[in-house]
């Protein structure tokens, strides 16, 4: 099963607009200029509590059938998923380790067998569902905000 | 009473993630903490969280304040009735749940025997005693507690024990 990249970019868009909503409210730059069809990405900017900048990368392929692919990269994207792109405290594999990113799943390598990728917008424990991308901005933006310095 | 005290409030776990849950619905939109007044029956030493009660807080600049007439309207809801004033909960935006000065002073739950809970993370994954900051407000003045199970306990609030055979309506003939 796939998602047209058409469906994708609709759905994204949709969602999009609460998401940039949480950004401005939060000081955090969001860039999503280059969003289309061919290229189903968009980018945030975070601060951590010391003032170090770190960004993120929504890569959103197939989404909402699955949950996007979320990596910390290089100002210029030119870098991703290093270990000194993360901020402190996040799973040292280095990965996301939250539902709404496909990197976090086994089937995809990463630490999380116990999770299906259909099941992503489950909630976890008792927590709320974080099924949406302003919902994941906002879970970022408390994790990186709360952590001081790099994984490396 | 407890060591210090106070009554030991209980709540149901439903009603402690709904907590969690409203706690968090002020952070949607922004970065907000927010506020959720518990009301509910003390009998001696034992309170029972029976109702959660939203004030009309301000939380433009990401705290929490309250009028004195938000705190009215919210006292009226449980006019007339054998409900009391218990505490509140209200949530912080990472893992420190411990009390500021400003919560200290402003809080309207500030009576003896007051509990006060900080939810972690705006309550983004749930109420757990364990990682909330428990706080009493005892001799005039609120103190975090250290031994929470004598303060809050998390009782079940529902349970279905009928085995797989008596569930479902695909079973129902």
């Amino acid at each position: 099963m796939s998602v047209a990249a058409d469906v994708s970019l609709a759905a994204i868009k949709k969602e999009l607009a609460a998401a940039a909503e949480y950004a401005a409210a939060a000081c955090l730059e969001l860039s999503a200029d280059s969003l289309g069809e061919q290229n189903l990405r968009f980018l945030l900017r975070f601060e951590n509590q010391g003032g170090e900048l770190f960004y993120t990368e929504f890569e959103c392929t197939e989404y909402p059938l699955y949950p996007p692919t979320v990596e910390f990269v290089s100002e210029d994207r030119s870098e991703k998923g290093t270990k000194r792109l993360y901020p402190q405290g996040f799973h040292t594999t280095p990965c996301i380790c939250m539902r709404y990113n496909r990197k976090a799943y086994a089937e995809r390598g990463g630490p999380h067998g116990d999770w299906r990728l259909l099941d992503w917008r489950l909630p976890s424990g008792n927590g709320i569902a974080i099924d949406s991308l302003a919902l994941m901005v906002s879970d970022l933006h408390s994790k990186i905000r709360q952590s001081s310095g790099r994984m490396s | 009473m407890n060591a210090c005290g106070v009554s030991i409030v209980h709540i149901t776990d439903e009603l402690a993630q709904q907590t969690a849950s409203l706690l968090h619905s002020f952070a949607l939109r922004r970065p907000s903490e927010g506020v959720v007044y518990w009301f509910g029956i003390e009998l001696g030493d034992v309170a029972v969280v029976t109702t959660l009660i939203i004030p009309d807080a301000d939380t433009q600049d990401g705290c929490v304040h309250t009028s004195v007439e938000a705190n009215a309207a919210a006292i009226g809801v449980i006019t007339g009735t054998p409900l009391v004033f218990l505490g509140q909960a209200h949530s912080h935006p990472g893992r420190h749940v411990s009390h500021s000065s400003v919560d200290d002073e402003e809080s309207f739950a500030r009576f003896d025997g007051a509990i006060s809970v900080v939810v972690p993370w705006f309550g983004r994954y749930g109420l757990r005693s364990s990682e909330c900051g428990v706080h009493r407000h005892i001799g005039g003045r609120f103190a975090r507690v250290s031994d929470t199970n004598a303060h809050l306990r998390i009782l079940p609030g529902f349970a279905d024990l009928r085995t797989a055979s008596g569930k479902g309506l695909s079973d129902v003939k």
